[in-house]
């Protein structure tokens, strides 16, 4: 006799009404790894700076690396408090010291890739305003408008609802394949080629550079289990999100960058290294899908920076709240705000800005293009590291994973990306498009290992001098619970329980 | 209910919504979706002082099966709501109940201080544009004595359960309250809050648990973003 199941709770069913579904823990990560931006500051700054036709490939093995390393991410962030990041799993995997090692160099990279955005945004701003309202002014003034507006909203929480940032997020999706049908339909002599998408196109002096690139379109991914316990089937939304999104964004990124190959053909690589180099994905269609492509870049800049600002603001919170930072920083405003993280984050922005405009810095070259793959590299470091925690985690307390998740694929994925990593540093010099040797290979990689230096120094120090905030690095919130003797259960677990 | 008849009702979750609007302005000094959650933890502590539920290993559990008959004062009409909805269900997890009072918490809790004469609307001169109103006390002085109760139990080391959970539920919600400055390291420091806290470990773990739980689910709203 078959049996019906219960009604669903009062509780149940007014709580699901609230939560997040796969498509809105989907928006929200699209919206952190900002599609439109990626595509037309990324990828024809990767075919400039290596000198490869094999970025459409690079986007796919990463995509596939990144769906491995996910597989061991989402397991265990279905097991701590905190999670979504980084820090949190390299503490509870590598350690506290490492694990605030990690946390700095979180702040680092997320900070580049954040205030990178303002190189782009400010000669892309002076450019559209030139041609659209005759209006004349350099980068600079587009960069710190556009900062104070950041600023100004970040702090009056104007942040972008799910449903506002769905819609962006869709529509940018149709502009670049509307943009990338147009450019694979009017292919150069020659036709379009598919071999650019197979990884053997991929050569070895130029792969951790192009690897690195493609990481840096990805970054943003690994947000989506800050939404566990946001979400309305915890064991499930978050994992299906997570994976669903790398494949979106793998399928779109190649199909754009080859639409590219096929538009531009063997001039591919010489139109992005010239003065149109940052209009070529809207270069393959004129009129007014080009138009219309243009302007929504506008918006997905504006909603990439504040998207940016508040995801740094609120990972700096969450340090000031541990004390890994100072405690100022933890606190909130009136409105929910990490008001003091917002303002420093805003303040660095500035300082960006002002620093590229005084030493006459190549906004879209180095301010953008040098910051967001540094920023990048040091996410593809934290990813490393994630991994292995992850491996060290499930040693530790297997509780039952399968061997895939807990052991195989998080291993894999830990030398993969390590080898990628290794890459990237040997080969900085064809990252960023400088002589071998010169500061900024050295400097700007350089800049992550003073930062985990001072942060395992710091971790140190906190354990002589604050040890009951140093017990309690990387649990979060759920710290309190901790103290009060109380395990933390993740909403996964606790929905598990509740239900049974 | 000492202060019962002198502008207070001496219940937690109505002292808590006094200290978090500004009694001059209305304003709340948390936002929405943080201050609901804050709410709605105080009225499940209501309960829990009832010796109605407990919470244990984040589970919350009826242990009574009625609400004391002899202290109305105490168990309110909203409480006795609340405790309905407890009992309509299976054990949940505490998350889930401070989410979902956290969506009616503050509607809730304004009227039953509403029908105590205590506070009243004054309408938003930009209704027309959804502008929600704010709730004034009708005694100034009343209002902004939580706080001050507070800050003058903790900083002299009187407290009692009730301060104690208001100064917990401050530091859950990171409420930001003029009066508690003299407090402020106690509120930040981890070490000083553990050991204000402690008393409450020895008499009522679950409302210890509680506090911990209503923290976690505001760190989550602010990590996702989602605090309106």
């Amino acid at each position: 006799m078959p049996t019906r199941s219960p009604a669903p709770s009062k509780v149940a069913a007014a709580l699901a009404k609230d939560r997040l579904g796969v498509t809105s823990v989907m928006f929200f990560i699209l919206a952190g790894v900002a599609p439109l931006t990626s595509i037309e500051g990324v990828v024809p700054q990767a075919y400039a700076v290596t000198g490869l036709t094999s970025v459409p490939a690079a986007f796919l093995v990463i995509a596939v690396v990144l769906c491995v390393f996910a597989v061991g991410y989402v397991a265990m962030a279905q097991r701590i408090p905190n999670a979504g990041a980084f820090y949190a799993f390299i503490a509870q995997g590598l350690g506290k010291p490492v694990g605030v090692g990690g946390a700095l160099v979180a702040v680092v990279a997320y900070n580049l890739l954040q205030v990178g955005i303002y190189g782009m945004i400010g000669p892309f701003m002076a450019s559209y305003a030139k041609d659209n309202f005759s209006i004349d002014a350099p980068w600079g003034v587009w960069a710190f408008g556009t900062w104070a507006l950041v600023t100004v909203l970040g702090l009056i929480r104007v942040d972008l609802s799910g449903r506002l940032l769905g819609v962006l997020s869709v529509i940018e999706l149709l502009i670049i394949v509307a943009l990338s049908i147009r450019g694979l339909s009017h292919p150069a002599p020659g036709g379009v080629s598919v071999k650019e998408l197979s990884p053997t196109s991929l050569h070895l002096a130029g792969l951790g550079a192009v690897l690195a690139v493609a990481v840096l379109g990805f970054t943003g991914f690994e947000q989506a289990p800050v939404f566990s316990e946001e979400a309305r089937d915890a064991r499930h939304t978050v994992p299906r999100a997570t994976f669903v999104s790398l494949g979106v964004i793998a399928v779109v990124y190649a199909a754009a960058a080859l639409a590219m190959n096929a538009y531009y053909g063997d001039q591919v690589i010489a139109t992005a290294q010239g003065q149109q180099g940052s209009e070529m994905l809207f270069d393959m269609a004129p009129g007014l899908l080009a138009s219309v492509g243009r302007t929504l870049f506008v918006t997905s800049l504006l909603a990439a920076a504040l998207a940016f600002h508040s995801a740094v603001g609120r990972y700096m919170w969450a340090l000031g709240r541990e004390r890994v930072l100072p405690s100022v920083m933890g606190s909130t405003g009136a409105n929910g705000v990490p008001r003091a993280a917002s303002a420093v984050q805003s303040v660095l922005g500035a300082v960006a800005i002002l620093l590229a405009l005084t030493f006459h810095w190549d906004p879209m070259g180095q301010l953008f293009f040098w910051g967001g793959t540094t920023g990048g590299f040091g996410v593809l470091l934290l990813l490393t590291a994630t991994s292995a925690a992850v491996v060290r985690y499930f040693l530790k307390t297997p509780d039952g994973e399968q061997l895939w998740r807990r052991l195989v694929a998080p291993a894999v994925s830990a030398v993969v990306l390590a080898v990628i990593a290794g890459l990237c540093v040997y080969y900085y010099d064809v990252l960023l498009g400088v002589p071998s040797g010169s500061w900024p290979t050295i400097l700007l990689p350089g800049v992550f290992a003073i930062a985990a230096a001072v942060g395992i120094v710091w971790a140190l120090i906190l354990k002589r001098i604050e040890p009951q905030a140093y017990t309690t690095i990387g649990l979060g919130s759920a710290a309190t619970l901790a103290r009060t003797g109380a395990d933390f259960i993740p909403a996964t677990v606790a929905a598990a329980e509740g239900s049974a | 209910m000492a202060e019962a008849g002198q502008g207070r009702t001496g219940r937690l979750a109505d002292d808590f919504f006094l200290m978090v609007h500004d009694d001059l302005s209305g304003r709340p000094r948390l936002s929405d979706r943080i201050f609901g959650i804050g709410l709605a933890g105080a009225l499940l502590s209501e309960l829990v002082v009832l010796q109605a539920i407990d919470v244990v290993k984040g589970v919350v559990r009826q242990i009574a099966d009625r609400l004391p008959a002899g202290d109305t004062d105490a168990a309110s009409p909203l409480i006795a709501d609340v405790f309905r909805d407890v009992q309509a269900e299976q054990s949940l997890p505490v998350r889930d109940w401070l989410n979902y009072l956290s969506q009616r918490a503050s509607d809730d809790v304004a009227r039953r201080l509403e029908a105590e004469g205590l506070v009243y609307l004054k309408p938003s001169p930009f209704k027309a544009l959804g502008r929600p109103g704010r709730w004034l006390p009708h005694d100034l002085a009343s209002a902004g004595w939580p706080a001050i109760d507070v800050k003058l139990k903790i900083y002299n080391g009187r407290a009692d359960q009730h301060t104690l959970m208001l100064f917990g539920l401050a530091r859950a919600t990171g409420l930001k309250h003029p009066s508690l400055w003299e407090v402020e390291d106690r509120l930040q420091d981890p070490a000083a809050w553990e050991q204000t806290l402690r008393p409450l470990a020895d008499h009522h773990p679950s409302l210890l648990e509680l506090l911990a739980h209503t923290e976690v689910v505001v760190g989550s709203a602010v990590t996702s973003g989602r605090i309106s």
